[in-house]
């Protein structure tokens, strides 16, 4: 008989001991984002414009005017000729040196993303704007033809200066392979590995006093935490913080996206999510807001 | 070394169990297998849903075609409901903008209002003279709710909720749980006919689950029967007062909760435990054969045989591409296939469906794909479909529902269909004889192709002629088709090369509107001998979806009947047949 087993295999790739609390943290904001001084020589008024790689039957990386409709070509202001080197983007942030940092993402087929080179992650130079190969993520098991994914997701820690990058590639439908690297942006070296199975969207709060790395599973609706110390690394064992499970139009959403605001709400961005290449316009997102109670220590859904 | 890190990292896990950790979502689920699908083909209706549709009908007819609610209401709620009714801000809600017609509408609650819902009401009023009214349309799967003032006669405030449902009244919970209790898959998951009282969940104490149907957007909802320590879940479609499928899971001894299944997870992950991990076989008609659902080649047939004779290793349709000749280098290169875990961009919606020929003469294997939006625009619906005729003959077969990105559309099916017999040869009827491909090629079948008496352009045969004719579709199938105009391409199997018999990924790009549609990288730059081979045959239909009212052709539309939208799809059929040569 067949039987569905998802095994997610979670350990930190050095030995932290389960009682060991993350590091109380004396302030509360991962938001630092900077500006890539570039485009300002290409577009000198870039007002209300903004970075993009989700635009309709253009690959890669734009600078769009998002308040046009997607299908009017005026949106796309500009785009380097390095921007398409990846094919079709997903994940994209701008750490506090204006860097961008971007990764492929398969659109409806895999002809511009093929499926070895998922796991690449890509910089755009803040001063010259042109896109490069950063880094190569190790995929320790053998890819299959079912699942055409590899980063899924990125997120930066402004304290410690590291980019979190989370893949699920080597994964199938039975094994979860998927890892949490932590990359030393200065060093270009993977500083830890979180094997934590299928992660998706992630972000950085220090909300509740301590540093932490939120993730979702793509396999799931739950939300994660692992702690992190203040030079970014993983410490501890992650724990489920709370779920999107029943929440929103669809119920079974999946983490793509964990953003902070100003108050250090929890802003999680869900969709569906399959492990399949069905169209994006197939795929409404919704962001589910999570407020912090400090008295019972616990994230709450805010309608 | 391996063996030390594994038990070390097995000490980590292990000292660290607990019910929060990440290792919770292991997931071992053996009821997926004995879920069941209902046929949604099905005209099964229960005759104590015959009164509802007539009130339905008769609602429809009305000015205002609003069903009222049926529970008992007092004279206030009675008031509220038919202020609410009567507001002309949602007259525009009830009718399709286009035609006109009425949709399904229905007041579900009239409650008191609570200081809650008062937020947005920036008018004097007197809380308890304000009634919330909420209602939905079925039609468009949105709930509109109204706080209604019964002292002042008017509407304070509106707002509706698009592809959202209020919760539904007493009546329609008691609807729900009669289908339920009265569809034979409930009867027999639970090995008796359940009473309704029987649907509880014991946990939240009520006799409804809620539940989702994604794909066809209609109200749902799931009467659950608890035995032992499982739980049946039953999901109802009370649009089209039917069941949709029913599933069991663990909810063991104490009672916790456990996954919400829909729709959607009910299909997938049917589809995905019975036909995607595993082949099915069949034997019917004098056929034998196995099928399964592939991660992006569709449904995929393999050791084919007739009467005992092996004809086919396997057949699969690698790709859909569809281009548009409005914009350059516009469309899209599909795969379809398994929804979980694939490189479908289509996905199976349904179970593979064995059927009868309407001729009698065999039966036929048919699988759906659809995209959940369909059949709006740039949404797509394929179906893959092979018949089996009881004298031999078999055609490989496939079609577009619609609806696409636009009324300019081409599509083009990529089939690969590899033949069993070690020393096969490809012939092509020219000049009233079958000439043999020498080498590797491919052709396109145009208007000036020719056809034996039979209406067969090709024939893959033996040394002693045993084979098969082949007859690319040219309208004459009796199925809507309109003719491929085909590009035909023979390739060479060898046992120690795959070129093609694995899952392939996307095989070619949306737009090329020549012979490049993949399988001549098959056969490029150096064509090699295939005379008396095992041979691979690949198959490209081409066909222009039309909108042209009483012509369409690989389209679809929606049009209301019973205030709710229905699908009317015109399928464009294409792929060839083969007949045994005698």
């Amino acid at each position: 008989m067949t039987k569905y087993f998802f095994a997610l295999y979670c350990s930190v790739t050095l030995f932290f001991s389960c009682k060991e609390k993350p590091e109380e943290v004396p302030f509360s904001s991962n938001i630092c984002q900077g500006f890539p001084a570039f485009i300002k020589k290409v577009v000198p008024n870039t007002q209300g414009l903004a970075f993009s790689t989700t635009e309709n039957r253009k690959p890669g990386l734009w600078f769009v005017n998002p308040s046009i409709h997607p299908n009017n070509p005026q949106r796309l202001i500009y785009q380097d000729s390095s921007w398409k080197m990846a094919g079709w983007l997903g994940p994209m942030l701008t750490d506090k040196k204006g860097n961008i940092w971007c990764a492929p993402i398969p659109v409806v087929n895999i002809l511009e993303n093929p499926t070895e080179k998922q796991n690449n992650l890509y910089r755009v130079d803040p001063q010259t704007g042109k896109m490069e190969l950063f880094l190569s993520l190790p995929i320790t098991e053998k890819i299959s033809n079912e699942n055409p994914y590899g980063i899924l997701a990125l997120a930066y820690n402004c304290e410690a200066g590291v980019l979190y990058v989370s893949s699920v590639a080597g994964s199938t439908r039975k094994k979860q392979n998927g890892k949490i690297f932590c990359i030393d942006i200065a060093d270009k070296k993977i500083k830890s590995t979180l094997n934590c199975g299928d992660a998706f969207g992630m972000g950085v709060s220090f909300k509740d006093g301590f540093r932490k790395l939120y993730f979702g599973s793509a396999r799931n609706s739950n939300v994660y935490s692992i702690g992190l110390n203040e030079k970014g690394n993983f410490t501890g064992n992650p724990q489920m913080v709370f779920s999107i499970e029943g929440l929103g139009l669809r119920g079974d959403d999946r983490v793509k996206k964990i953003r902070e605001d100003k108050n250090g709400n929890l802003l999680v961005s869900g969709f569906e999510f399959n492990y399949n290449l069905t169209a994006p316009t197939e795929k409404q997102e919704t962001v589910y807001n999570f407020i912090y109670n400090p008295n019972t220590e616990k994230w709450e859904y805010r309608q | 070394m391996a063996k030390i890190v594994a038990l070390f990292l097995g000490l980590v896990i292990f000292s660290c169990k607990s019910k929060n950790s990440i290792q919770s979502d292991l997931v071992y689920d053996e009821n997926v297998l004995e879920s069941t699908l209902a046929d949604t083909d099905s005209l099964r209706t229960f005759d104590f849903v015959q009164a509802r549709v007539d009130s339905i009908k008769k609602a429809l007819a009305q000015s205002i075609p609003i069903l009222l609610l049926k529970d008992s209401l007092n004279a206030n709620q009675l008031l509220a409901q038919d202020i609410a009714v009567h507001d002309t801000a949602i007259s525009k809600e009830l009718r399709d903008p286009i035609t006109r017609q009425p949709m399904r509408c229905e007041v579900f609650n009239v409650f008191p209002a609570r200081q809650s819902d008062m937020g947005n009401v920036k008018v004097p009023y007197s809380l308890q003279n304000v009634y919330r009214v909420e209602m939905y349309n079925y039609g468009t799967n949105f709930t509109w709710m109204s706080l209604v003032d019964i002292a002042q006669q008017k509407v304070l405030w509106r707002n509706f909720y698009n592809q959202t449902q209020p919760d539904i009244p007493a009546h329609l919970k008691k609807l729900a749980l009669q289908i339920a209790v009265n569809s034979k898959e409930v009867q027999n998951a639970l090995g008796y006919t359940p009473k309704e009282t029987e649907a509880l969940m014991s946990n939240t104490q009520t006799a409804l689950n809620r539940t989702k149907c994604e794909r066809s957007r209609h109200l749902c909802v799931a009467p659950t029967f608890v035995k032992g320590d499982k739980a049946l879940w039953a999901i109802v479609d009370l649009t089209d007062h039917k069941l949709v499928g029913v599933r069991w899971t663990n909810v063991g001894t104490t009672g916790g909760p456990s996954a919400s299944i829909t729709e959607r997870r009910l299909q997938d992950d049917k589809i995905t435990a019975c036909f995607c991990e595993k082949e099915t076989a069949l034997t019917k008609d004098g056929w034998q054969f196995n099928y399964m659902l592939t991660s992006s080649d569709g449904l995929r047939i393999s050791e084919v045989s007739f009467n005992g004779v092996k004809v086919l290793n396997s057949a699969k349709l690698v790709d859909w591409h569809v281009s548009y000749s409005g914009t350059d280098g516009f469309g899209y290169s599909d795969a379809v296939g398994c929804p979980y875990f694939s490189q479908s961009a289509v996905v199976a919606i349904a179970i593979p469906k064995i059927l009868s020929l309407e001729t009698g003469d065999g039966f036929v294997l048919e699988q759906t794909y659809a995209s959940q939006g369909w059949p709006t625009p740039c949404n797509y619906n394929y179906k893959q479909r092979y018949e089996f005729y009881k004298d031999g003959s078999f055609r490989i077969t496939c079609a577009s529902l619609g609806r696409g990105c636009g009324n300019n559309g081409t599509y083009r099916p990529v089939f690969r269909i590899a033949f069993a017999d070690n020393s096969n040869s490809f012939y092509q009827w020219e000049n009233n004889n079958w000439n043999q491909w020498v080498n590797e090629k491919w052709t396109l079948q145009s208007e000036t192709s020719a056809y034996n008496t039979d209406g067969a352009m090709f024939k893959i045969s033996n040394a002693a002629n045993k084979g098969y004719y082949m007859l690319p579709a040219n309208g004459k199938f009796n199925d809507g088709g309109r003719g491929d105009n085909a590009y035909v391409y023979t390739t060479l199997n060898l046992p120690n090369r795959d070129e093609g018999d694995a899952d392939l990924p996307t095989i070619g790009p949306c737009c090329n509107t020549d012979y490049k549609q993949g399988p001549e990288k098959f056969i490029e730059p150096q064509p090699e001998n295939i005379q008396q081979k095992q041979l691979v045959v690949w198959y490209v239909a081409q066909m222009k979806n039309d909108n042209t009212k009483g012509r369409e052709y690989c389209w679809s539309e929606s049009f209301l009947e019973n205030g709710v939208y229905k699908t009317k799809a015109y399928p464009c059929f294409c792929g060839p047949k083969f007949i045994p040569i005698h």
